[in-house]
């Protein structure tokens, strides 16, 4: 799959898949990897910039099995920024549709 | 590469993050390489998932806003300035210190620099123009110019100083019969007409001033220089004896008159005695020195005024400031008894209405009515307190102002008026000649007689001052001291028809006033 399509919507997994429920890093990368297959390490800056922009809150939960994982927690901006890139992407995603809709042999003009 | 590796040169690679922020991603990445390997996959295949090395580390950076090759290129530059040919973190975050720490050190500097040069920017050019006027003056003592004119045997030298007048007749120069004596011959060049040059004063005595005289060459050719002293009344015939002129046959002292000394008072004018005949120019020919005596005299004169002024400018500071402190105290002691009584106000307010319905509250409530009163008394009495400065209030009481005298004139004018009635000079022309006689009574040495006066217009008031003349003279009239203040009345113009007083009977009137004026 193109890389550049991955990585515009690789946000909008990662917000949808917080806000569903609080993972950590690990378990956001295998719930991302269902969807697409992205670099591992690409999902981890992406956290740390959706954190600086205040769109992540990260915590501390003591773990059983090794040390204390930190987990991410979307926060209110962080809701509406994923509704608004909700609406970008089906928007955009509509358009491409009816374009290629549009041009192709048995139903363009 | 390992785990160990992979960190190290994680953190080597964010370096420019800040250290939380750094320990925080590390321990993200180790955590997810632990969590591999407990899946089952070793470090290198964890470790391989991430991908690239350099877009990581890019993509990390480009999260907090860094640019990748700026995170690379100041960890190469603190490698090679501290010589480990390795970036370390520690090692590049102190060369950005001392990178900020010399930048920092740079400006302090300059400020520093700055600052310095505007306090004392006002001193240096003060100590230039005090160099400059040196100078000058220096400059303007030590050029002469002189035009010989040779009429004559005596080669009567008319000179002009820096650039005075051509046309002094002063004293006689003899530097022809000098520069003669001294061997320069009867054919010197100096001393013939049409010939000019340059003198130079070198030094200053009694018996006169050496001076070096440079001939200013006419053709472009070297001129003749000529060293020989000046002095004043000698002439070729009257025979010169070197080394001694105050005591020779030529010099003259006060009050002689030599052959050939035509102008005896007009060289002699200005000049103080034990200088006269001494010197080889007459005072305003050879006056520098007075001028610049006059002028130190001017300027310390200034100087004590300026310090008078000062002095008096800090008492008055001081008298101000205790005012304002006593003002200050008697306002926040009015405001506080004015506030204690606006409560008590109220309170008594409070009381009344309670006493109207019938609570027994009536010695109370006078009691507060009379603490009222008393508290805004008090406020008012504070009040009265205040010091405020009077409009035209005297000052001084020795001084002549105009204004000192209006005020003590307007305050005196009540038991004054039948005396003016009776002479018929009312108070304005009386103060118009009082005016007069403070706008021209200027001397110095002259003690103040104002006061006075008008303690002995009273006693002249009281003798009748019908004596007195409608012009102002008061020559007729009979009071104790009057006739010492004479000579001051000389000055006031009021008309006094006395004659003026002469301090050397021999001399001339004008001699006294323009050696008067020479003094002032």
């Amino acid at each position: 799959m193109n890389a550049q399509f991955k990585k515009g919507v690789l946000e909008l997994i990662v917000l949808e898949s917080v806000r569903q429920r609080d993972m950590y890093g690990y378990e956001l990368v295998e719930e991302v990897s269902k969807v697409v297959d992205v670099n591992e390490g690409t999902i981890y800056p992406l956290l740390k910039r959706l954190t600086n922009e205040h769109y992540f809150e990260t915590y501390l939960r003591e773990s059983t099995e090794g040390p204390p994982r930190k987990y991410y927690h979307v926060t209110a901006a962080g809701i509406l920024y994923r509704d608004q890139l909700e609406r970008e992407w089906t928007e955009l995603s509509g358009r491409v549709w009816k374009f290629l809709k549009q041009n192709l042999p048995d139903g363009g003009s | 590469m390992d785990k160990r590796e992979f960190l190290s040169a994680l953190e080597q690679s964010l370096s420019v993050l800040q250290e939380d922020e750094l320990r925080d991603i590390i321990s993200e990445y180790e955590q997810h390489i632990d969590i591999k390997v407990e899946k089952g996959l070793t470090e290198a295949e964890a470790i391989a998932d991430f991908g690239s090395f350099g877009e990581l580390t890019a993509e990390i950076l480009e999260a907090y806003h860094v640019r990748a090759d700026y995170a690379a290129d100041k960890g190469e530059r603190a490698g090679r300035r501290w010589g480990d040919g390795q970036t370390t973190g520690w090692k590049a975050r102190g060369a950005m210190l001392w990178e900020k720490v010399k930048t920092g050190g740079t400006r302090t500097a300059s400020c520093v620099r700055w600052t310095v040069y505007q306090l004392f920017r006002p001193f240096a050019w003060a100590w230039k123009r005090c160099r400059e006027l040196v100078r000058g003056l220096e400059e303007r003592r030590g050029k002469e110019l002189w035009e010989f004119d040779d009429s004559g045997t005596a080669g009567e030298a008319r000179g002009r100083y820096g650039d005075g007048d051509l046309n002094n007749k002063g004293g006689r120069d003899a530097a022809p019969a000098a520069a003669k004596e001294r061997g320069g011959g009867a054919d010197s060049d100096v001393g013939n007409p049409g010939r000019s040059a340059v003198s130079s004063r070198i030094d200053s005595g009694k018996s006169g001033d050496m001076v070096r005289e440079a001939e200013i060459p006419e053709n472009g050719s070297a001129g003749l220089e000529v060293e020989h002293r000046r002095y004043s009344g000698v002439r070729p015939e009257d025979g010169v004896r070197p080394g001694g002129l105050e005591s020779g046959p030529g010099s003259r002292e006060y009050g002689e008159a030599g052959p050939g000394d035509r102008n005896r008072r007009d060289r002699n004018r200005g000049v103080r005695p034990d200088r006269r005949g001494r010197t080889g120019r007459d005072f305003r020919d050879s006056g520098l020195r007075q001028r610049i005596k006059r002028k130190g005299k001017r300027i310390i004169n200034d100087m004590g005024k300026g310090i008078w002024r000062i002095c008096g400018l800090c008492v008055s500071a001081v008298f101000w400031t205790a005012r304002m402190v006593w003002n200050g105290c008697w306002i926040l002691f009015s405001l506080v008894v004015a506030g204690f009584g606006l409560f008590s106000l109220y309170g008594l307010g409070v009381l009344s209405v309670l006493l109207t319905q019938g609570y027994p509250l009536i010695g109370v409530t006078l009691g507060c009515l009379g603490l009222v009163m008393c508290a805004f008394s008090a406020a008012v009495l504070g009040i009265t307190f205040l010091r405020r400065k009077e409009n035209g209030a005297i000052k001084n009481k020795g001084s002549h102002s105009r204004q000192n005298r209006t005020e003590q004139k307007a305050g005196k004018q009540e038991h004054k008026a039948p005396r003016h009635e009776e002479t018929g000079r009312g108070p304005e022309k009386k103060r118009e000649s009082d005016q007069e006689g403070d706008r021209r009574a200027k001397p110095g040495d002259q003690a103040p007689w104002r006061p006075d006066r008008e303690d002995q217009e009273e006693k002249a008031g009281s003798e009748g001052l019908q004596e007195r003349e409608p012009g102002g003279g008061q020559k007729d009239v009979q009071g104790a001291g009057w006739e010492d203040h004479e000579p001051s009345r000389e000055h006031s113009g009021t008309g006094w028809s006395g004659e003026m007083p002469v301090e050397n009977p021999g001399e001339d009137p004008g001699a006294s006033e323009e050696r008067g004026q020479s003094y002032a």
